[in-house]
């Protein structure tokens, strides 16, 4: 019961930013590049419904707009995390206990031993700072959690009779692992993408903050936090706002990946019955 | 024997939802005495042990009682006066010693912990003495109290399991399949061991089993449970000798299979194995190297078409390692393998995998959970060119082989029971029209009946497709039941081989002779007036 309540709240969450971000494509209550200094610094009104920034611009158009950014981002870094990171694990896990496997782990290690944010800072320190590049980073930092994921998860699979029975019907180990081990696993790698997508957001949330993801006039959340801060005492919505919502997505992915945990993995789901 | 029982269940029944679990249960345990409850899986043994534990599942209802001596019915205590008799009056013995024990608890502190946590020693230092004391008991003075579980065998592991449960001296053991676990020598021991624990401290025990054979050697009283009902209680002799219910004889008869009639067999042959050696190199393990080890030494075998050949040992003498040889999945450093006049190797073709299949133990792990049945029984065609008409149409022949009906092709592996199961696994054997069929303990995990059921249906489909069979097993009374010819192995070795019935009446080596010893055995009247 409670599983499926934490799988109910953190989906309903996660889904009202993931609409609010697709609504953002068609539209917007007020467009967030025109600058009007008129109306900067309004506090919430009829018209512009969560106020103003200093620019003018709708607070609440920059944030469905930030929305699709972060999300977006995340994506396309699990995108990337899982698509290198999985197959690295299938294999290793097929060539476990041989060179292959550690050299795929060791690699791994390696990775895993720069945080997201140096990985970012070599990248643009190279390549200048965008959107992209924050993908790249926060992919390259998700290949490892993923190969270490499946690389467990396919293990214990690898050991079973119905793999047996597939190497006497003379399988390859390639087949095997698309066939037999990665839809056994598949839950696992599931939920792991969800925990990455909220760690993916605050990853873009960190580095739009110290200006190395999207760069204006591409609104993200990290950087409105980052504007908001020399009037945090005077306007401190401008601040609390973007902050909220980082901490409301986080925690909606947070609460569905555990919940799609228990509901999913059935070792799980024997403890709590 | 006029003494109070320890133990009484009165008209004990539990349900659980609209299901009733155990109706009527009752049961006497007495002093010195050792009462078997036997049944199939399902039939209630475990919730009984359970119920007397007061460890019922959540949920469940129980009525009748469960009368301790000295104390009342337990169903009307309260969970802290259950604690103090846990462990203190009532102990038990798991099957699995290893989930059993804590892993990261040296044995000494855990027979130390059952006496510190009922007030039985003064502080930890008496405790480890007398800890000391229980484990030279079971038979483990030579090992040391700081050993960890996974640093012991497995029967030494059921012995610490066992001084964990008799160390507060409790009136009542309950075994819960204690040796089903082990393997036939070590099975043997255990039970001597309880055996004589039971007969010196004077405890009533409570051995629950699905093996009859087991129970014959051991029990005072036979209870036979089925359906969650005591259909048969009686001393044990009687039970043996005269079963009066149906229930009870059909189990009686099908824990005893007759052996099989001799045949001779001069048909050609269609398995050759020539000194066959398969060596694991060294490893390193950390710092440490391991030394290779050698799994099949010179191991040499002939088999004809049609004929059926029981491989059997010990665990870890390398059966399972001569099966996969021979299933051409281990690299093997000399000899030769060769099936129907063609040689078998790690990169054969899968047409040439084609003459030989297995059928695993486990009817649970065999299966892709996500697959359906149609899938899981073609698999073995994946590789061979088959046409789309000509994969359904075998699949449909296979299942009517083994006796399931062509619409469960569509259904998964859970939908089925253990015993439709391993005939699933027989269908995909079958599929590809094998000359040899390996069946790796395909029998050991199914109740009595249903192995005696998927045993006819193994004989007649050897009648009628010629198949040739490697029957590896542990169970002498199966072998016996299948086998014209048994090998018998031992560290890597075939150290013994000939035909069934010789070999089992008049084995040659010593080590066949032990086997054949500790093998537990429905005979028993005459076993029992040896030992008293």
């Amino acid at each position: 019961m409670k599983t499926q309540r934490s799988l109910f709240i953190g989906g309903a969450i996660s889904l009202v930013f993931l609409m609010l971000a697709a609504l953002s494509l068609f539209w917007v209550p007020h467009e967030v590049t025109s600058l009007s200094i008129a109306a900067r610094l309004q506090g919430p009104s009829t018209t512009y419904l969560l106020g103003t920034d200093q620019f003018g611009r709708d607070i609440l158009s920059l944030l469905m707009v930030g929305a699709q950014t972060s999300i977006a981002v995340a994506v396309a870094a699990i995108g990337i995390g899982a698509g290198i990171g999985v197959p690295l694990g299938l294999l290793a896990a097929a060539h476990h206990g041989r060179i292959g496997d550690e050299v795929i782990m060791r690699g791994n290690d390696l990775i895993f031993a720069f945080p997201a944010l140096v990985i970012a800072i070599l990248i643009t320190a190279t390549y200048g700072p965008s959107a992209f590049n924050a993908i790249l980073a926060i992919g390259i930092f998700n290949i490892p959690v993923f190969a270490r994921v499946t690389r467990a998860g396919a293990l214990p699979i690898w050991t079973l009779d119905y793999i047996m029975a597939a190497k006497v019907a003379g399988k390859s180990k390639f087949r095997i692992s698309l066939e037999h081990i990665l839809p056994n696993i598949l839950n696992l790698i599931i939920v792991q993408a969800t925990i990455q997508f909220s760690l993916g957001i605050l990853a873009e949330a960190a580095l739009s903050y110290v200006g190395l993801g999207a760069q204006p006039p591409t609104p993200s959340w990290g950087r409105m936090l980052a504007e908001a801060q020399t009037m945090i005492y005077s306007h401190p919505m401008l601040a609390v706002l973007p902050g909220a919502c980082i901490m409301a997505l986080v925690l909606g992915l947070n609460l569905a990946g555990d919940g799609l945990r228990d509901h999913l993995d059935p070792r799980l789901r024997q403890v709590v019955k | 024997m006029s003494q109070d029982a320890r133990l009484t269940l009165v008209h004990l029944s539990v349900s659980i939802g609209a299901k009733r679990v155990l109706d009527d249960i009752s049961i006497k345990l007495l002093p010195h005495r050792i009462t078997a409850l036997v049944g199939e899986s399902g039939s209630g043994k475990s919730m009984t042990a359970l119920a007397v534990m007061g460890l019922l599942p959540q949920g469940a209802v129980a009525t009748g009682a469960v009368q301790l001596h000295g104390t009342g019915d337990l169903l009307a205590l309260r969970e802290a006066a259950l604690c103090a008799i846990r462990g203190r009056k009532i102990a038990m013995i798991f099957q699995e010693p290893m989930t059993a024990l804590n892993p990261v608890m040296q044995i000494g502190a855990q027979v130390a912990e059952a006496l510190l946590v009922h007030g039985l020693a003064e502080n930890r230092r008496e405790a480890m003495a007398q800890a000391r004391a229980v484990l030279d008991r079971v038979g483990l003075s030579q090992i040391g109290l700081d050993r960890y579980p996974h640093e012991l065998s497995g029967g030494q592991r059921q012995r610490a399991a066992i001084a964990a449960a008799i160390a507060p001296a409790p009136d009542i053991l309950i075994a819960d399949e204690a040796t089903t676990a082990l393997d036939v020598t070590t099975q043997s021991e255990i039970l001597d061991l309880l055996r004589q624990l039971v007969r010196e401290d004077g405890m009533s025990m409570l051995l629950i089993t699905h093996d009859l054979a087991v129970v014959a050697d051991m029990a005072d009283e036979i209870a036979v449970l089925a359906a969650g009902k005591i259909v048969e209680a009686a001393p044990t002799t009687n039970i043996l000798q005269a079963p009066q219910h149906p229930y009870t004889q059909t189990l009686l008869a099908a824990a005893s299979p007759a052996p099989r009639a001799k045949r001779v067999i001069e048909r050609e042959v269609v398995l050759q194995a020539s000194d066959v050696t398969r060596i694991y190199p060294a490893r390193r393990r950390g710092l440490r190297r391991s030394p290779p080890m050698v799994a099949l030494k010179n191991v040499s075998l002939t088999l004809r078409r049609g004929e059926c050949l029981g491989l059997v040992g010990g665990s870890g003498c390398g059966k399972s390692t001569l099966a996969r040889a021979l299933l051409g999945l281990e690299e093997i450093q000399s000899g030769a393998i060769d099936i129907t006049g063609r040689a078998v190797s790690p990169n054969m073709s899968p047409a040439d995998r084609r003459r030989i299949s297995i059928v695993f133990q486990d009817p649970y792990g065999s299966f892709n959970p996500r697959w359906p049945v149609k899938r899981i029984i073609a698999e073995p065609l994946d590789l061979i060119a088959v046409s789309e008409e000509s994969r359904a149409s075998r699949v449909e022949t296979a299942l009517v082989q083994v006796g399931l009906s062509p619409e469960d092709a569509q259904k998964f592996p859970h939908q089925f029971s253990g015993g439709q199961r391993q005939r699933i696994a027989i269908a995909r054997a079958l599929i590809t029209k094998p000359d040899i069929l390996v069946l790796d303990e395909a029998v050991s995990a199914l109740d009595v009946s249903v192995r005696a059921r998927v045993l006819d249906l193994l004989k007649s489909l050897q009648e009628d497709l010629q198949l040739s069979y490697i029957f590896i097993t542990h169970d002498l009374s199966v072998v016996a039941h299948m086998a014209d010819r048994i090998a018998v192995m031992q560290a890597g070795q075939i150290v013994e081989t000939g035909p069934a019935a010789e070999l089992l009446t008049n084995p040659k080596q010593q080590y066949t002779q032990n086997l054949l010893k500790a093998a537990p055995r429905l005979t028993v009247p005459m076993r029992r007036k040896e030992r008293t």
